[in-house]
């Protein structure tokens, strides 16, 4: 189920990051800020869709209050886009407004780009996109340019930025080598992300997901690859970060199944 | 699921201490919903409803305060309390799955998952098979349209192609089709890649709409690119190129220009016709946009078109050649803006188009303009209600030269023919107000009135419009019933071969339907309608204008979309029976558009995200036509004179076709997008007929075939960014 959740969406960028202290100091859009991306991190461990949901009400009671906050609505649009990756990968998960939630989840992305501009909001973005795509091919040839364009934007804005490799890296591994993917660009990019998730400092309210997951999407692309040995280090180093990820469980119980 | 999710990790932590806010939140059909984010404005503090709909949480704030309930899908409903409550709360949500009875197509994106209309993609809309790429084929492949001739004209409900209004960006387009005839046009002059939003009606619409009998077509230039992009594509009929820029500050332009010709069309797969010359044209076309702040916009679209065509005509009087020479300018600039529950609408545009045709005795020569404005005010007061009004002003210059045969029958160069000439002038003004209000409970009511008055008819009229949706279980059943009025064609105002006493024309529309699923998964909708009309102005056989006729259509629309495994299928069937007065017979009998049965299935498989097969079948009855019973030769003209037997009592054979479409998508290179599609349309080069004409003495009838055998069509487009 966890590799038809990543195969889908190709993001399921869990918490990672050990909490840093909650920054007392941050006051009006900001607190609301960090209390929401903290909530949709902990539900989105949980591989719960209702969770999900109940977490993003967070950002969206805030956005009652500070309209069109940029990093609200990045939030708002992160646990969209989780949630709708969350309802079409579980077998039996109501799936019916998933289109809802990805428009939705793109419009706030959207507007919060049209605020301030942030590397995660073009990556996150660019997953919405492709995830349309995925859903209705015949739309591959208007969201498909702009889905590379959202990645490109992404490094423009942040060369340095661990989550836009992460999402390079997660792209690659999804998409067939005669699309400019496969799994040797993707080991690269992921190879990159844990480099750079390992300078990160994480400066609350802004985004501090991902860690975990980039040496999860690793151990993937190791499997895939057929290198079990290095998969294993990359699951256990990932289960170091999130001991209790039920998903990174899963991926390291089916190396041990040989699936 | 989860029975009340209760926030977590707010940074305002919820004590146990104080008052509990709790309540039930439920759609119209007063069935609970769940996933409702419920909270107090105040303190942010709240809780997602359950599957039972039922909230409940604690706050220490007392006095006055505000309930909010949001939810994706549905209208947010606000409720001013006083803290403790009393009683629990019900709130009710108006759910978008409730809609009036239209099909509404969205191109180039997807609606909600809940939202009960019928979408496509702009792709989609290129890919229908049949379809030759254009807006208005693609729509004709939904229910309620009458396949009257292989034209793009939208035939709505057994109306004439001009009941159905054309807008784009709220402004009317004064020619909306390409090469246009009596029964429209061969194409419609916009491409689908330059729309978003489009927005289909073919009956029992809202007040917001006037000067319409039958349809309304509305669709939306697409808004300012997000990043820099171009394309291009080369297809055996038309070259065209498009360049998108985001600028600074919120600005974006967009430019498309096409140059077509039909002559590689043509050469490839022949014709059943003579061209002098083969339809021919280029398009220009442009927008900018501005996004002046999050929710405010201004937009200028602009579009200019020529076309030429030259075809060889048999008359029984004259074998000739019909040229058409046409050009059309259109610009329009909207303001769309939205502060709290208000939002606002504007637009003003201006439109120009110059037309000759030339037929043996027939000349005619089009200097028509026009200039329009309108605004549109919305109001949500509460989360139940919202309210509509707005006004449009639309002026038009109208120039016709020309000269016409006297008699029908003798359309010879030099046949004894009248001269006119004249510019008609005419405004028509007009405001219109809605209310749309969700009862408790399963009903919500949309009521509204306009009222339009126009200088060539001086007269003013008011048009009720009432719309109804009552959600049962799983269906949702629909009902409109409204007056609408159209202002003739200003060519049959024209003093010497018009009639300028001519009033407003007038229908009458009752709707009923049921429908359930959701658009993006599986959707059926059934709908009966009743139509009547009155003060109809038609033009008879020697194009004189006859006032005063009268009529009906009714009939039944069926649509099922079925969305499976990789497979999309759908079905649309329309039976319609209508009649109305003949205008050379003076009598009530079958309308020209009294397409009995019209059937379409399309069926569309995609493989690997890449490939893509669609095949189409379309079935059609007879049109309905008047036959010559006998003739006579007039020696002092020389020329036979028909007689003409019961006015519309037989009917061409039934259209039948099958079109089979394939694309293939390929990424050549980083960013970019290729698309290569090829069509085969009349794959079974059955011969269709759709009208007929007679030899030089009547004695033979010969049926007109369709203009396509089977015939391939192919081209590539590439999109970058």
């Amino acid at each position: 189920m966890r590799r038809m959740l990543i195969g889908i969406a190709g993001l399921s960028l869990i918490a990672a990051a050990p909490a840093p202290a909650r920054a007392q100091t941050l006051d009006g859009a900001a607190r609301w800020a960090d209390s929401a991306q903290h909530a949709i991190e902990a539900a989105i461990a949980t591989v719960n869709p209702d969770r999900v949901a109940s977490a993003r009400a967070v950002a969206e009671r805030a956005l009652a209050v500070y309209a069109e906050d940029p990093l609200l609505l990045l939030y708002r649009g992160y646990a969209l886009l989780e949630e709708a990756t969350m309802r079409m990968a579980i077998r039996g998960s109501d799936t019916s407004g998933v289109s809802g939630l990805l428009e939705t989840a793109l419009d706030a992305l959207e507007r919060s780009v049209r605020r301030r501009e942030t590397p995660e909001a073009h990556v996150l973005m660019s997953a919405v996109l492709g995830i349309q795509i995925g859903r209705d091919p015949s739309r591959g040839m208007t969201l498909g340019p702009r889905s590379s364009v959202e990645i490109d934007r992404a490094l423009d804005l942040g060369p340095e930025n661990p989550r836009v490799w992460l999402q390079r890296g997660v792209s690659a591994m999804n998409t067939p080598a005669q699309w400019g993917g496969g799994l040797e660009p993707a080991e690269r990019y992921l190879l990159h992300a844990v480099e750079l998730f390992e300078r990160e400092q994480a400066v609350p309210p802004n985004p501090m997901w991902g860690r975990a997951d980039a040496q999860a999407f690793l151990g993937q692309v190791y499997q895939r690859g057929g290198r079990g040995e290095l998969a294993r280090a990359a699951y256990q180093r990932a289960l170091g970060l999130e001991p209790a990820n039920p998903w990174y469980r899963g991926l390291l119980a089916s190396l041990d199944a040989g699936h | 699921m989860v029975a009340v999710l209760l926030l977590a990790g707010t940074a305002r932590a919820q004590t146990d201490s104080g008052s509990a806010v709790r309540g039930t939140v439920h759609d119209a059909a007063g069935a609970p919903v769940d996933g409702v984010n419920v909270f107090l404005l105040e303190t942010l503090e709240g809780a997602l409803t359950g599957a039972d709909g039922h909230f409940a949480f604690r706050t220490a704030h007392r006095g006055p305060a505000t309930v909010i309930a949001r939810r994706i899908g549905f209208g947010e409903v606000r409720r001013t309390v006083t803290l403790p409550l009393a009683a629990p709360l019900e709130l009710a949500l108006a759910s978008a799955a409730i809609v009036l009875p239209v099909i509404t197509a969205q191109a180039g994106r997807y609606t909600g998952g809940a939202e009960a209309s019928a979408t496509l993609s702009a792709l989609e809309v290129v890919t229908t098979p049949g379809a030759a790429a254009d807006i208005y084929r693609a729509i004709q492949t939904f229910p309620g349209l009458q396949q009257v001739d292989e034209g793009a004209g939208l035939f709505v409900r057994g109306g004439d192609v001009a009941e159905t209004k054309i807008l784009v960006n709220d402004a009317v387009v004064l020619s909306p089709y390409r090469s246009e005839s009596p029964t429209g046009g061969t194409f419609g002059a916009f491409d689908a890649f330059q729309v978003e939003g489009i927005s289909f009606s073919s009956g029992g619409f809202g007040a917001r709409y006037g000067d319409a009998l039958s349809g309304v077509l509305a669709m939306q230039t697409l808004g300012r690119p997000r990043a820099r992009s171009g394309g291009a594509t080369v297809s055996l009929a038309a070259v065209s190129a498009n360049v998108a820029l985001p600028l600074p500050d919120g600005f974006g332009v967009r430019v498309t220009g096409t140059r077509s010709s039909t002559r590689l069309l043509f050469a490839l797969n022949g014709s059943t016709r003579d061209f002098t010359h083969v339809p021919e044209g280029r398009d220009l076309s442009g927008s900018a946009t501005w996004h002046y702040r999050p929710n405010g916009e201004v937009r200028i679209y602009g579009l200019h078109q020529h076309n030429t065509l030259g075809v060889t005509v048999d008359q029984p009087s004259f074998t000739g050649s019909f040229e058409s020479d046409e050009a059309h300018d259109f610009a329009v600039a909207t303001l769309r803006d939205a502060l709290g529950p208000v939002s606002l609408n504007g637009s003003f545009g201006a439109a120009g188009t110059t037309r000759t045709q030339d037929l043996g005795a027939f000349r005619l020569a089009v200097d028509d303009r026009q200039r329009q404005a309108n605004l549109r005010l919305g109001w949500t007061p509460a989360g139940r209600l919202a309210l509509t009004a707005g006004g449009e002003v639309e002026h038009r210059e109208s120039g016709f030269s020309g000269r016409k045969a006297l008699d029908p029958f003798d359309q010879r160069p030099g046949a004894p023919s009248i001269t006119f000439g004249s510019t008609t002038p005419g405004t028509r003004t007009a405001a219109f107000a809605e209310a749309d209000w969700q009862a408790p409970g399963r009903l919500r009511l949309t009521a509204g009135a306009r009222t339009d008055h126009s200088t060539l008819t001086h007269v003013s009229t008011v048009d009720p419009r009432l719309a109804a949706a009552l959600a049962v279980g799983g269906f949702t059943f629909t009902a409109a019933w409204g007056v609408y009025h159209q202002v003739p064609s200003p060519a049959f105002f024209e003093p010497t071969v018009g009639d300028t006493t001519l009033g407003p024309e007038r229908a009458r529309h009752v709707v009923l339907g049921a429908q359930t699923g959701s658009p993006d998964r599986s959707f059926f909708r059934i709908e009966l309608y009743d139509k009547r009309y009155r003060d109809l102005a038609q033009q008879d056989r020697a194009r004189n204008v006859v006032a005063g006729g009268t009529g009906f259509a009714r009939g039944a629309d069926l649509f099922v979309k079925l969305v499976g495994n990789g497979w999309g299928t759908r079905l649309a069937y329309s039976y319609v029976d209508t009649r109305r007065t003949d205008p050379d017979a003076g009598a009530l009998a079958r309308s020209p558009f009294d397409v009995t049965h019209t059937l379409t299935a399309l069926a569309e498989k995609t493989w690997r995200n890449r490939w893509r097969l669609s095949v189409g079948a379309h079935y059609a009855s007879g049109r309905p036509f008047t036959p010559v019973a006998s003739a006579s030769y007039d020696s002092a003209q020389t020329v036979w004179v028909p007689a003409y037997g019961a006015p519309m009592s037989e009917r061409t054979p039934a259209f039948a076709r099958m079109d089979v479409s394939a694309s293939w998508l390929h990424q050549f290179w980083p960013r970019s997008v290729t698309i290569v599609f090829v069509s085969v349309n009349n794959a079974f080069d059955r011969a269709n007929v759709f009208s007929v004409r007679y030899n030089a003495d009547y004695t033979e009838r010969i049926p007109l075939r369709s203009q396509f055998n089977r015939s391939f069509y192919f081209g590539v487009s590439t999109t970058w960014m």
